[in-house]
């Protein structure tokens, strides 16, 4: 089953040329209309990646993150952003995987999904 | 005789005329009046009327009178049959020596023809009737001897007789005529009339009785006795007192009874020969004129003198009295005694025989002090060293000392050696006392001036200091407010980079990720490399754009100045002027309310001071338009409890405040104009120092625009 993956990100140009790359590369790529969409869908029980833009008119990126983490969230959050050196302290310390910073060779996320994939697929297996 | 008679330089020729046949007239009246007393020398009597007529004419106008006199007496030769020889002889003579007579007494003696000094009668007694009469009766004596052809022993008789003819002439008429010819004093008392009647009655009576044979007073006495002598009481009356036009008038009068008397051979010079009568009888009235003429000189003189006294005398006592001037007279300066005038005494307030008027009594009442300066300028005045004038201090009776001012001078003889002096004093107490309290005022003024300009230079450095100050202030405002303006420039770039660089981050993100994915179906599709290295290189472009936009935002977001731990009431203190001035500007009425728990913070003193300028700006913006309320701002700190510090910035702008987020967003701004970095600014610089901005609207109108800022323990704290 291939992974899911959550796309959160205002520019719609942005997510739309970032599901596509990741879609292309075997990903169930889904995103997100808006912050409260994201936070509704993502209960519990979600397992994915989710790739959170920071600087959003509703909420920050930050914001969110924190909410799901309350709710004890498995989606495992990386962070893409412009503001990316600005927040990639509390952005981390909070969980999140990654923190790329726009504009990022979209091969980095790539490989980075994969690999986070391959590892836990073994872990799985273990 | 008028005055109006005498002829000068600028009269006509009418006049001149008429005049000419008056004198000639006169003089032709006095030849045949003359000849009525004619006596064995025709002529030549001893009654010479004409010279008395032809001399007061020649006294009394100038020269120019010569020809009516000659045409008058050549007529009334002529009419008395007079040979023209000895008329032409007469004549010549009488004219010759009138005129000498007249130019000598004139120009000489300056005699005054109203024969008011005896030294005036003197003079045409000497001059006239003993010098010139004298030659002219020689001359007219030879002349008339040679015409006549006399035998010498009558030379003598003929001198006799012509001169004493004409010492008639020189001292009745004459002095009748030339008395008269001035103006008589008319105004006389009613007593003095009367007494003036009288005179004239008794005189008559008088004249009646000897001349006439009243009252048989022949038949009664000697006719031997001299009774004429009882004229000699009138005359004496006439001359005493009353002036001399009465005097010569009873002399007349007299005169002409006695030529009467002589006449017709009666009266008191009647015995003894013919002669003997004619030469009593001049004698008399020679001797009764000149002494009526020197007793009323004298008298004249005498009242002349009284009048003039009395004048004076009146004179002094208004100038006295006017001017309320005490006068001294030191009349021997070797003498003590010094009189007084009666205001002098009243000056000191003694009556006048209470103090003695002498110089040492004087010394006395003077004030010690003054004593020696008087001395000395007295001495000096009177050895001719400076003027007497000096102002001295005298004991008043009641009043004690008061100043007066004395003046005098002093009077020198022919040897220079002074020998008296005059002067006066006036009471100058008033005056001196008035100069004390200008003088005492004055400088009082001046102490005052002194003070004042003290003060007022004080006043001066203060305010120049104060100036000074203020400039300096001004300076640091200025450089605070050039701070600002850089910082929030530098801050609007780091701030603008930022926001541009987050804008064109997202476009470029894009470009990769097409690009990449592009290069994923033509991987797919194994078609040709050249597109696929194309696309490689757009998207390795764009990334190395998102790198240089990082580098330049890096860059221009460069935190400059440092943090340092501050007492926040000093932060806004030293913002406290600018805003108060930019407050008043535009008439806004700012209130700072300071922390009272006086808390540090650690910040970057000059972008947290950015930060409250902005918001400042913000809220007048803000009340910019305000109608219905005046504007007010307020600025608050506030640390009571948490460990945060409150600061509002407060405005009361008319509007309700609607709260859009999109404010805190960079390039917003509800005026056109503006760039609209402002509040982003601000998020930035509050995020920066770890604290949190808030624009919320306030309950009634306007807004407030509030931040917080952790707070640390101040440095005297620990």
């Amino acid at each position: 089953m291939a992974t899911k993956v959550y796309i959160l990100d205002d520019d719609r140009i942005v997510a739309h040329s970032l599901s596509q790359i990741l879609r292309k590369s075997g990903f169930d790529v889904h995103s997100f209309k808006s912050a409260d969409e994201c936070i509704n869908h993502c209960d519990n029980e979600s397992i994915g990646y989710l790739l959170l833009d920071h600087k959003m008119p509703d909420m920050t990126g930050i914001q969110i993150q924190k909410i799901l983490v309350e709710r004890k969230s498995q989606l495992k959050i990386i962070f893409i952003t412009a503001m990316g050196k600005e927040i990639e302290s509390a952005a981390l310390s909070m969980g999140a995987i990654k923190v790329f910073v726009k504009p990022f060779d979209p091969n980095d996320l790539v490989d980075l999904l994969k690999q986070d994939t391959h590892v836990d697929r073994c872990n799985e297996a273990v | 005789m008028h005055a109006s008679l005498r002829l000068d330089k600028t009269a006509n020729v009418l006049s001149l005329i008429s005049y000419q046949i008056f004198i000639g007239i006169c003089c032709f009246t006095a030849v045949i009046a003359t000849q009525y007393f004619v006596y064995p020398y025709s002529p030549l009597s001893y009654f010479n009327f004409t010279l008395g007529v032809v001399l007061a004419a020649l006294i009394y106008s100038d020269l120019k009178v010569i020809p009516g006199i000659i045409v008058g007496l050549l007529l009334a030769y002529h009419v008395l049959n007079i040979p023209t020889a000895i008329s032409i002889l007469l004549s010549t003579v009488l004219i010759l020596e009138c005129s000498a007579g007249a130019i000598i007494l004139k120009r000489y003696f300056n005699f005054d023809s109203k024969l008011e000094t005896i030294s005036d009668v003197v003079t045409l007694l000497v001059v006239m009737g003993l010098i010139i009469t004298l030659f002219s009766a020689i001359i007219e004596s030879i002349g008339l001897s040679i015409l006549l052809h006399s035998e010498a022993n009558l030379f003598a008789s003929l001198f006799l007789h012509t001169w004493m003819g004409k010492l008639i002439g020189v001292l009745l008429v004459s002095p009748f005529l030339l008395v008269w010819s001035h103006p008589v004093q008319l105004n006389r008392t009613i007593f003095e009339t009367i007494e003036l009647l009288l005179l004239f009655s008794i005189l008559l009576v008088l004249c009646g009785c000897i001349f006439l044979g009243w009252l048989a007073i022949y038949t009664h006495v000697y006719s031997g006795l001299p009774i004429a002598f009882m004229f000699f009481p009138i005359i004496a009356w006439a001359s005493f007192r009353f002036e001399q036009h009465i005097a010569t008038t009873v002399c007349i009068i007299l005169a002409a009874f006695s030529f009467w008397a002589l006449d017709h051979n009666i009266g008191p010079f009647t015995y003894g020969s013919v002669s003997e009568a004619f030469i009593l009888t001049w004698l008399c009235i020679i001797t009764s004129s000149t002494l009526s003429m020197l007793l009323s000189a004298d008298i004249t003189y005498c009242k002349q003198i009284r009048v003039k006294l009395k004048k004076s005398d009146e004179r002094l006592n208004l100038a006295t009295h006017g001017s309320q001037d005490g006068l001294w007279d030191w009349s021997d300066t070797n003498n003590d005694y010094i009189w007084w005038s009666s205001r002098f005494y009243q000056l000191l307030g003694y009556k006048e025989d209470e103090i003695e008027s002498t110089h040492s009594s004087l010394l006395t009442l003077m004030h010690p002090e003054d004593k020696r300066r008087h001395l000395v300028m007295l001495e000096n005045h009177i050895n001719g060293n400076g003027a007497y004038n000096i102002d001295i201090r005298l004991r008043k009776k009641f009043l004690g000392y008061r100043w007066f001012h004395a003046k005098g001078k002093v009077f020198k003889d022919v040897k220079s050696n002074a020998f008296r002096m005059a002067g006066s004093i006036i009471d100058i107490n008033d005056r001196k006392n008035a100069e004390f309290e200008i003088k005492r005022l004055n400088s009082k003024l001046e102490h005052k001036v002194e003070l004042r300009t003290e003060e007022l230079l004080k006043i001066n450095n203060e305010l120049r200091n104060e100036i000074q100050s203020r400039e300096e202030a001004q300076a640091e405002q200025e450089n605070l407010r050039d701070q600002l303006l850089y910082m929030s420039r530098e801050s609007a770039m780091g701030e603008l980079s930022t926001s541009l660089a987050h804008e064109l981050h997202q476009p470029l993100m894009s470009i990769v990720n097409y690009s990449q994915s592009c290069l994923i179906d033509l991987n797919d599709a194994k078609l040709d490399n050249e597109i696929a290295d194309n696309i490689t290189t757009i998207s390795k472009q764009a990334l190395d754009a998102g790198s240089i936009i990082d580098r330049i935002k890096s860059y221009l977001s460069k935190n400059r100045g440092h943090k340092k731990i501050v007492y926040i009431n000093h932060v806004i203190e030293n913002l406290q002027s600018l805003l108060t001035l930019e407050a008043k500007k535009f008439n806004v009425s700012l209130n700072i309310i300071f922390d009272k728990n006086k808390s540090c913070v650690k910040v970057n003193e000059l972008q947290i001071q950015q930060l409250i300028n902005n918001l400042f700006r913000n809220g007048i913006d803000a009340m910019e338009l305000n109608q219905k309320q005046s504007k007010r701002l307020i600025i608050k700190i506030d640390s009571t409890g948490s460990e945060l510090i409150k600061i509002s910035v407060i405005d009361n702008g008319d509007d309700q405040f609607i709260y859009n987020e999109k404010m805190l967003e960079a390039f917003f701004s509800t005026k056109p104009e503006k760039l609209g970095m402002g509040l982003s600014i601000c998020t930035t610089i509050v995020q920066a120092h770890g604290g949190k901005f808030s624009l919320i609207a306030n309950q009634k109108n306007g807004a407030t625009a509030m931040f917080t800022l952790p707070l640390i323990s101040c440095p005297n704290d620990k």
